[in-house]
């Protein structure tokens, strides 16, 4: 019986089986072993018909391998002279703590762990090239290289907007990124002697970037752009970030002002504070003595009627 | 029998009328004049006001006209009766679990007066919580 693709990359790593047989499945596609095994994380186990389409991708990426497209990217010239015409880059620091929303990178996490490394797959780069021709990218849009995943994703430069895929293509999902979301970790000035005179929307795109590169940690590396995972990855950073947003703002169902027209509360609501006992009890009675708490005279409760509106 | 009665209409008055008696009760009906609790319980206290004008004074007092008390007295029954003693707030136990206040209407005079007694007596000895001669818990009532 064959073992599943996944299983044998995995075995083959650590040396259980030969890499020969590993190989084997893949002489069809001529695609190499690394490939292969990221193919094999990235695949959607219920649909057995994906491989075959796999395959297929491959093919036609190898039929048009000769041709090198560049990105059209169409910009507003202001923005063009920010960004220039190459992918942009935006400097990641290798930090395990990256994942992290309340972590911000300092120049000591680029000392400890260094920086990150832009090694982009060449099948990815050939899919990316491939998708670009088909669904070129419309005004606006920038493409920025993420260095945790070693993928692109663009980006909006107007609406700060972002997408793992070009946005005309028919399954990309743009979105708000990550960071702006507050779903990741920060990158914070990393040079201790600062670049403070930086331009203003040159800090606005290092953040976003920051937040996207983020965001795409956990996704798999090279996948096709044909893929659900890419989009799922940020549907779910998504709705992960709408969910903590609302949660501030929803009402929780047990608060009295939910059900009834009592104004919403702080947490300060329904303590005791200095003249403003609920009733004139005293209040530190308890026990048998919760009974026999006098109420104050009037003159006391006209006093301190009194006291409270000078204090408003 | 509200007209009968002297009513209080704000908050320095009752403060007054509580500091002015130097030995008798004052006993104040907080309601209003046109609820039909208030009424059997105004009726009741007109009666029994002369009887007991030797220990103690009852006022009236409208708790929307006068809502200086209603939040630190609690006063949200439709007929609250509460006894003074030289300005301060005699409790008297009912067996209701409140020991502040009469917050239902009494129809026995005799009975009324007899709390009234109980509550001047004890106050003259400096107590602050004297028991009532009947026990109005619900379970006597049903």
């Amino acid at each position: 019986m064959p073992l599943p693709p996944a299983l044998l990359a995995r075995l083959a790593k650590r040396g259980i089986v030969e890499e020969d047989k590993v190989n084997k499945p893949d002489t069809l596609s001529g695609s190499t072993k690394p490939e292969e095994v990221e193919e094999v994380f990235a695949e959607d186990y219920d649909d057995p018909s994906k491989l075959e389409q796999e395959e297929q991708i491959n093919e036609e990426i190898t039929e048009q391998q000769s041709i090198t497209p560049t990105a059209p990217v169409l910009l507003a010239p202001e923005v063009r002279d920010i960004v220039g015409d190459a992918p942009v880059f935006y400097e990641t620091t290798a930090c395990p703590n990256r994942s992290n929303p309340y972590h911000e990178c300092v120049p000591y996490c680029k000392k400890r762990y260094g920086m990150r490394e832009w090694d982009p797959d060449d099948d990815m780069t050939k899919r990316r090239d491939r998708m670009l021709r088909r669904y070129p990218l419309p005004e606006g849009w920038v493409e920025v290289g993420d260095y945790d995943s070693g993928r692109y994703y663009y980006w909006n430069v107007h609406t700060d907007e972002v997408s793992w895929l070009s946005p005309t293509h028919p399954k990309a999902t743009v979105s708000k990124s990550a960071e702006s979301l507050g779903l990741v970790g920060k990158i914070g000035n990393l040079d201790s002697d600062g670049e403070e005179n930086m331009d203003i929307s040159q800090d606005i795109l290092h953040s976003d970037h920051e937040a996207e590169e983020q965001s795409s940690e956990d996704s798999d590396t090279s996948l096709s752009d044909e893929e659900e995972p890419p989009q799922q990855d940020i549907k779910r950073s998504r709705n992960r970030g709408r969910h903590a947003q609302s949660k501030k703002d929803e009402l929780d169902p047990m608060d009295p002002a939910a059900y009834s027209d009592i104004p919403r509360g702080g947490w300060s609501e329904g303590l005791d504070q200095r003249g403003k006992a609920k009733t004139g009890v005293d209040v530190t009675a308890s026990g048998p003595l919760f009974q026999q708490r006098p109420y104050p005279s009037p003159g006391d409760i006209l006093r301190a009627n009194q006291g409270l509106k000078k204090k408003k | 029998m509200s007209y009968m009665l002297q009513h209080l209409h704000n908050g320095w008055q009752v403060d007054q009328a509580i500091l002015s008696e130097e030995d008798r009760v004052v006993v104040i009906r907080f309601g209003h004049d046109w609820d039909p609790t208030c009424m059997v319980m105004d009726e009741t206290l007109y009666k029994c006001a002369d009887k007991m004008k030797n220990f103690a004074v009852v006022y009236l007092v409208d708790i929307t006209e006068v809502s200086d008390f209603n939040k630190m007295y609690e006063l949200y029954d439709p007929c609250t009766c509460m006894f003074f003693y030289r300005n301060k707030h005699i409790m008297i136990d009912l067996g209701t679990g409140n020991n502040n206040k009469i917050n239902w209407s009494m129809e026995d005079v005799q009975e009324f007066i007899d709390i009234v007694e109980t509550v001047y007596r004890g106050a003259r000895k400096g107590r602050g919580l004297v028991v009532s001669p009947k026990d109005y818990s619900t379970k006597y009532r049903y």
